[in-house]
């Protein structure tokens, strides 16, 4: 069997790509008001306004359960004043990618909200490890979490039509099912996401996790991020949280756990709060077919 | 009337009566339990998540822990009219990470395969079929009718666990 991708897959595979829905100029629009010092949250609620399937998108993230605010947040401007610049900017984020992480994805064997559920369960667990060990980067670990496999959206195709000879590459070679992707396919869903967010212009720290998150250590210097990602999706794999055809076929790398300083009572526990939050999220997971564009 | 219920992570269901059938949807390392009473038929399902309760957390779900769940379970299942002696059990799920020889500390599979049945057995009630282990999510069906067990690879086929109504069956597989 020819394992290596021919060069027409990879052209397919930029098409497919190339064809995908752009990032909403909304979330663009925030995403640059994010980062200038001079914006006011008037200004960034307004940009978000625009949009009002995305503006009822980012107020319901905002009122869920993993901000923990005191009293229902009503308005787009106490949003922004109460989260933050940067959460609402991930929040944007998240809102514009529910439809494509909603979607079938039949080569996976994943029904209609179950890569959703999965993205969900593994940005949740990403900031549960953000706090737990410290670390600063807790708010982009949500939002990391949730775009990790948004591979699989482009990549479905050619997974449905070679999933059987993945797999058994996967068994006959002793690899993970991602590795079997890459041998098989030519590419896979981490490389297949970064390609998609390299297309959003979302920040490098995304790009970089969405491409690493099966290995961080094959990066050129290390990001903590990705190494959080890694950790929380593999958890939610465990958990078998919007798991599909490839199972739990994937590896942690070692030495993941030392990195955090997690032992086994650790990860139990991280368990037990992922699948406490999926079940307070459960009005996220069904979400009403609003189309954002 | 019979119902379609899912068996949510940590939950436990029980229905008494045919007609019902009560699924758990993507069963990676957790353990869908089936428990039947074939007299009754009074069929419930637990989604254990992780073999043992942290003592000092109250307000959990008593089905979230193999330690908790299946004494909830058995309760839950006599208060609608079972008898505890009569149950019988099948269980899947329990699946590890894909690492070839290599030891993990997310054997949370593994060591819900073992509470599991360590916890069935203190209850004396027979497991009668299971299907543990490998690296494959699973979806578990209960029907209440005659106490069928079916079990899905996901990505592959469904097959018979167990058919825990039937009176005839032998005593159960070595734990």
């Amino acid at each position: 069997m020819n394992t290596t991708g021919t060069p027409e897959k990879l052209q397919q595979l930029v098409q497919t790509i190339r064809d995908l829905p752009a990032l909403p100029e909304v979330v663009v629009r925030v995403m640059r008001l994010a980062e200038d010092p001079r914006s006011d949250a008037q200004s960034i609620a307004r940009v978000i306004a625009t949009d009002q399937a995305m503006a009822a998108r980012v107020l319901k993230l905002a009122n869920s359960a993993f901000y923990g605010l005191p009293r229902r947040v009503s308005t787009l401007s106490e949003a922004v004043v109460i989260l933050g610049f940067r959460t609402i900017k991930n929040l944007a984020i998240a809102a514009s990618t529910f439809e494509l992480l909603n979607r079938e994805i039949a080569g996976y064997w994943l029904q209609r909200g179950e890569l959703w559920r999965h993205s969900l369960a593994c940005a949740i667990g990403a900031q549960l490890i953000a706090q737990r060990v410290r670390l600063s980067v807790a708010e982009e670990a949500f939002v990391a979490g949730l775009l990790h496999d948004i591979g699989k959206v482009a990549i479905n195709l050619f997974v449905r039509e070679q999933f059987d000879q993945i797999m058994e590459h996967a068994l006959r070679e002793r690899i993970p099912f991602v590795e079997a992707e890459q041998a098989v396919l030519g590419f896979n869903h981490a490389i297949a996401g970064a390609l998609i967010a390299e297309k959003w212009n979302l920040p490098p720290s995304l790009v970089s996790v969405i491409r690493y998150h099966h290995q961080p250590s094959q990066m050129h210097e290390p990001e903590t991020l990705v190494s959080v990602v890694h950790l929380a999706d593999i958890l939610s794999i465990t958990l078998g949280i919007g798991i599909g055809g490839d199972g739990l076929y994937y590896t942690l790398e070692g030495g993941t756990l030392a990195m955090f300083g997690l032992e086994q009572p650790d990860i139990d526990a991280l368990c037990g709060q992922i699948v406490d939050y999926m079940a307070q999220a459960a009005d996220l997971q069904i979400q009403p077919e609003v189309a954002v564009r | 009337m019979g119902s379609n219920l899912t068996v949510g992570m940590g939950e436990i269901q029980v229905v008494r009566g045919a007609g019902n059938v009560l699924t758990a949807l993507g069963l990676g390392s957790c353990i869908g339990v089936c428990l039947y009473d074939p007299l009754t038929r009074v069929a419930g399902m637990v989604h254990v998540v992780l073999p043992k309760s942290q003592s000092d957390k109250s307000g959990e779900l008593p089905g979230k822990f193999a330690d908790t769940a299946i004494p909830a379970i058995v309760q839950q299942m006599v208060s609608m009219g079972a008898s505890a002696s009569r149950l019988k059990a099948a269980i899947a799920g329990g699946a590890q990470l894909f690492q070839f020889g290599v030891s993990s500390s997310l054997d949370v599979g593994a060591r819900n395969s073992e509470a599991v049945i360590n916890a069935l057995r203190e209850m004396g009630i027979p497991l009668q079929a299971k299907d543990v282990g490998g690296s494959v999510g699973r979806t578990l069906r209960l029907v209440s009718d005659n106490g069928l067990v079916m079990v899905r690879t996901i990505g592959g086929d469904e097959r018979e666990l167990a058919v825990l109504g039937n009176i005839l069956a032998s005593s159960g597989v070595a734990a």
